[in-house]
This record gives structure tokens, sequence and C-alpha cells, in this order.
């Protein structure tokens, strides 16, 4: 009985002493680690997209706009953070079609949005005079 | 009589210091009505481009004349706000036109421009009826492009001015029949290999997979449905945006041109703003 005592009481004390020794140490040691590899590390903070601004009132009215502007919400503030989405376009696939649809309405400016998307192969910058590309290497696409 | 006699000299006096007042407030607001713009210090403020400072030396003037309006204009010009040079230019249309340096400056700036900025600036040249500027000659050349202008050309510009006379001869609606014919031959039409290749293959393999499904599954089933929902969407999306790619691609090459242009007079005339 003595003998079950002193075990428990020794587990325990081993237990406490060891969690105490193993949390200083994961701390310390990714501290460490961190200021090691993430010295120069700065939080790049993803900039939440506005939803499609109808202006007219004949847009306004219909509400399959909304059921549109509503995906584009979706996807820009959801699932194009979570997959990176990079595009080679400087206002990305589903900007410009929010865009278009804004200027165009819904049937015109999904074609067109529609359109570029389909273009949006790495290759596609040979298709474009030499203004239509920044600085950064990606082609400047404007709703005119 | 006497009393008379005082009144009148009161009376007298009076006018005389009311005179007085007026000359000298008339002198005073004279100076700084037509006071002159010191040319060398507003220079001076634009090579050290101190903004505030320009404006507010150009602001403490109330004048209005010509050379005053001049030197707003090309203030604003240097400071990119376009609309007010815009607005301003009629006011000193005669000056502008002598000062050759600043109109060839406002030329290749203008002619830099990819918007209605640049039509009105040289629409706003045309209405003046200026004789000999090259930049007016090439920006009235891209208007209607013709191969036998290319002679009037310097051979730096010629190859720009021919591929923009191509791209300006395409017709966006058979680009768009093309497209609807076969998907990816109208940006073909219009120089767009990679665009083509890209749509051809992709709606080929698209437009393959929907009959597919179609002939496996019949036709009131939900994935055939689907399918030839967004091969519809996207043969639509190719027709529609070949006939905007072929509107865009005249725009892109005349800009290009322009461009070039632009580029090229600007090192033989060296345009300056003072």
């Amino acid at each position: 009985m003595a003998k079950l005592k002193q075990l428990i009481i020794f587990t325990f004390l081993t237990m406490y002493v060891n969690a105490f020794v193993i949390a200083q140490d994961h701390d310390s040691s990714r501290q460490l680690l961190l200021n090691a590899l993430f010295s120069d590390y700065k939080e790049v903070k993803i900039e939440k997209r506005a939803f499609i601004s109808l202006d007219s009132k004949e847009k306004k009215r219909n509400p399959i706009n909304y059921l549109a502007g509503g995906l584009l919400f979706m996807y820009q503030n959801v699932f194009s953070a979570q997959i990176s989405a990079n595009c080679v376009y400087e206002t990305s696939c589903s900007e410009y079609t929010k865009k278009a649809i804004q200027k165009y309405g819904l049937i015109k400016g999904s074609f067109i949005g529609m359109h570029q998307l389909s273009c949006c192969t790495p290759t596609i910058h040979k298709d474009y005079c030499e203004h239509s590309i920044s600085e950064n290497g990606k082609i400047i696409n404007r709703i005119d | 009589m006497v009393k008379s006699l005082t009144e009148l000299t009161k009376l007298f006096t009076l006018l005389i210091k009311c005179v007085l007042k007026i000359s000298l407030l008339v002198l005073f607001l004279n100076e700084s009505a037509f006071s002159q713009l010191d040319l060398k210090f507003i220079q001076h403020l634009s090579q050290l481009e101190l903004k505030q400072e320009h404006e507010c030396y150009l602001k403490s003037h109330v004048s209005k004349s010509d050379s005053f309006e001049l030197l707003s204009a090309k203030y604003y010009l240097q400071y990119n706000a376009d609309s007010l040079f815009l607005s301003s230019i009629k006011n000193c249309a005669l000056l502008l036109i002598s000062d050759t340096n600043f109109l060839n400056y406002a030329n290749a700036y203008f002619m830099k421009k990819l918007n209605p900025n640049r039509d009105v600036w040289f629409n706003f040249l045309n209405a003046q009826a200026i004789q000999t500027n090259k930049y007016l000659e090439l920006y009235n050349l891209s208007k209607t492009p013709d191969l036998r202008d290319t002679i009037r050309l310097p051979d730096a510009l010629k190859k720009d001015f021919i591929t923009y006379e191509k791209a300006f001869k395409k017709k966006p609606w058979i680009s768009a029949t093309l497209s609807a014919l076969i998907p990816g031959l109208g940006e073909f039409y219009i120089g767009n290999f990679q665009a083509s290749i890209t749509k051809f293959l992709s709606l080929t393999l698209f437009g393959i997979q929907s009959v597919e499904s179609m002939l496996l599954l019949g036709v009131i089933q939900p994935l055939p449905i689907i399918n030839i929902g967004i091969f519809s969407i996207f043969y639509g999306a190719n027709i529609i945006g070949s006939y905007s790619d072929t509107k865009k691609k005249k725009q892109d090459f005349k800009h290009q041109f322009l461009l070039h242009a632009a580029n090229y007079y600007s090192t033989t005339f060296k345009p300056s703003l003072y």
C-alpha cells in the first residue's frame, strides 16, 4: 500500500515537473524558431471586398443582380482568400466581372467576365501590347 | 455771407479728402490687380516642384490676363490636373499657340494619355487651325489610318503605324461571327493567338463532354443540364468577348502608335514647360 502511495506521488511529481519543463522548453524553442525564421515576416492583410454597387433603379429592382453580387461577394471574401488565387490580370476576374455587371448589366457583364476567365492563362501576355503590361508583370485591364 | 463761405470751404475740404481717399484706393487696387508675375520665381517653384507655394503665389494675384491664365494652365499641367488645364486654356488660346515649347510639352503629355482628355486637347488644337505641328499631324493620321500615309512618317514609327492600320481594318461583327462558327476563330482573326488556342481547346473539350453526358444519361438529367448550361455561357462569352476584344485591340494599337510617336518626338523637340 505504501509502495502504491509512493508510486502515485512519484508519478504526479514527475508529471508536474515534466510538464513544466516541456512547456518551458517548448515555448522558448518556439520563440527562438520564430525569431530565426520569421524575423522579416509581415502579416499581409487580405482586403475585404465590397458588395456590388448597383447605381440605376432598374438594376436595383432585379433580384438576380443581388444573387450574382452575393455569389461574387462570397467567392471574393471566402474562397478566393482560401485558395490564394492569383490572376494574370491586374483586376482579378471576379472583380472585373463585378465591374462589368455594374456597367453593362447582368447578362453582358457576366459574359464579359466569363470571357476574361476563359482567357486567364499564363501565356496570354503575348496577345497584349507593351503598354498593357504593368511593372509587376500583370495585364492592365480596365472597364472603359 | 461769412457763414456760407465757411460752409463752402468745409464742403470743399471734404470733397478733396474724398477724392484723395478714392484715388489712394484706386492706386492700391490697381497695383494689386495689375502687378506683374515673376516668371523666374515661378520657374524656380516649378523646377523644385513646390506645389503648395506655386499655388499660393498664383492665387495671390487677382489678375485675369492671358499670361496669368497661361501660367495657371502650366501649373495645372505640371501637376496632372487635366480637366482644370483644359478648362483654363480657352482663355489663353492665342498665347498658348505661340508658346511652341509648352505646346510640344502638352502634346507629348496628352499623346501618352489613354483617356478622353486626349481627344479634347487635339480637337481644341484642330479648332485653332495650327498649320505645322508634328504631334497634331500624327494624331490626325491616327484617326483614319491609311497605308499611303506611311511615307509621311519617320522610319521608327512605320512599323507601329502598319500594325495599327491592320488592326483598324478588322470588323468586330466579323470577329463575333467567326467565333460563333468555330470557338476561338474570331480571336485568331484579330491576332490573339494565345486566346484563340485556349478557347478552341477548352470549348471543344467541354462541348464533347456535354454531348457525351447527354448521350449517356439523356437530356433531362441534372449533369447534362449543368454541362450544357455552363458550355452555353462560355460559348456566349466567347462571341461577346471577341467582339469587345476587336474594339479593344484597335484602341491598344492606336495608343501604342501614339505613345511611341510621343516618345520619338520628345527626343527631337525637347519640350519644356517654361
